[in-house]
């Protein structure tokens, strides 16, 4: 018998202790909390929140050019104001209130349509938000 | 995999495994709640590597060893050798408490990576290929590291008597 089966022979008297049940209890308790708290810093969670916050910075950044829906809704617009230019004003009124009617969100048009089509200065567009009353002054101008 | 399955698979052999390296039960649940939460985080290492017992041993003793390199960072000694003694005692067990409670305090005195080779194959199970994986080393080193160590565990057992 060499000093190696000495050794292992002394060791093989001995085996490992089971791990008292609480602890499994305790450790998986506080692993778990820790675990939830630490998801959102998981690979695939940080290249979602790059990809989202890259997205919302070139939306807010990038002048995106008008659609062929949003030309057209902004040509019948323009198309239609000098019908009612010589219109005395209610009646003019009642036929701006039938084109919002079309259009519902005409108080929320984008202010690059107003800045393109019905030529209002980029400044003027920039230093507050523009009104119905706004569009309207504008639609009788043009 | 979740938490619970890898505390079932692997758990208990780390816990052993990380009190008797750090020498405090204590310490041997932090670190092992932080080894299942990384393991959690990057579930598909664990499926890709080819023996996920050692990967995980590794990643135990990675952790293990971040948590002395902060704790001699803060002014704290490493375990001495009556803590070690006292954490492989309550991981063994053995015919008696005396014969438990010596062969603790004799592999608390042998060289650590001496302790952490003998402790891995007799009391854990692993295979030297599994341990060399875990530590970086050669087989034959790790081999040598389990024989040196036997010796000097007969040697201390020997001057004790």
């Amino acid at each position: 018998m060499n000093k190696d089966d000495d050794g292992e022979s002394l060791l093989g008297r001995f085996s490992a202790r089971p791990v008292p049940p609480e602890i499994r209890k305790r450790v998986l308790h506080r692993a778990r909390l820790k675990a939830a708290g630490e998801r959102l810093f998981t690979p695939s969670f940080r290249l979602l929140f790059i990809v989202l916050l890259l997205l919302g910075a070139l939306s807010v950044l990038v002048d995106w050019p008008l659609t062929s829906r949003q030309q057209k809704t902004l040509e019948a617009v323009l198309n239609w104001a000098p019908d009612i230019r010589p219109s005395p004003g209610e009646e003019m009124d009642s036929r701006f209130a039938e084109l919002l009617a079309e259009f519902p969100d005409l108080e929320a048009l984008p202010r690059k349509w107003l800045i393109w089509g019905l030529g209002y200065g980029e400044e003027e567009g920039l230093s507050r938000p523009i009104s119905l009353n706004d569009i309207r002054e504008k639609i009788h101008d043009y | 995999m979740n938490i619970e399955k890898l505390y079932g698979l692997y758990g208990e052999s780390m816990y052993r495994y990380l009190s008797v390296k750090l020498g405090s039960a204590l310490d041997a649940e932090d670190v092992l709640q932080q080894v299942l939460c990384r393991l959690v985080r990057y579930p598909l290492k664990i499926r890709l590597v080819r023996n996920p017992r050692a990967y995980v041993f590794r990643m135990a003793r990675n952790e293990a060893n971040r948590f002395l390199r902060s704790r001699l960072r803060a002014g704290h000694e490493a375990g001495s050798i009556s803590e070690i003694a006292a954490a492989i005692e309550q991981t063994i067990s053995g015919p008696d408490e005396g014969s438990t409670r010596h062969i603790s305090e004799a592999l608390a005195k042998i060289p650590a990576e001496q302790r952490e080779v003998i402790v891995l194959k007799v009391f854990e199970g692993l295979t030297f290929r599994e341990i060399a994986g875990m530590r970086g080393e050669s087989q034959n080193t790790v081999a040598s590291r389990y024989r040196y160590g036997l010796e000097k565990l007969r040697q201390v057992m020997e001057n004790r008597a």
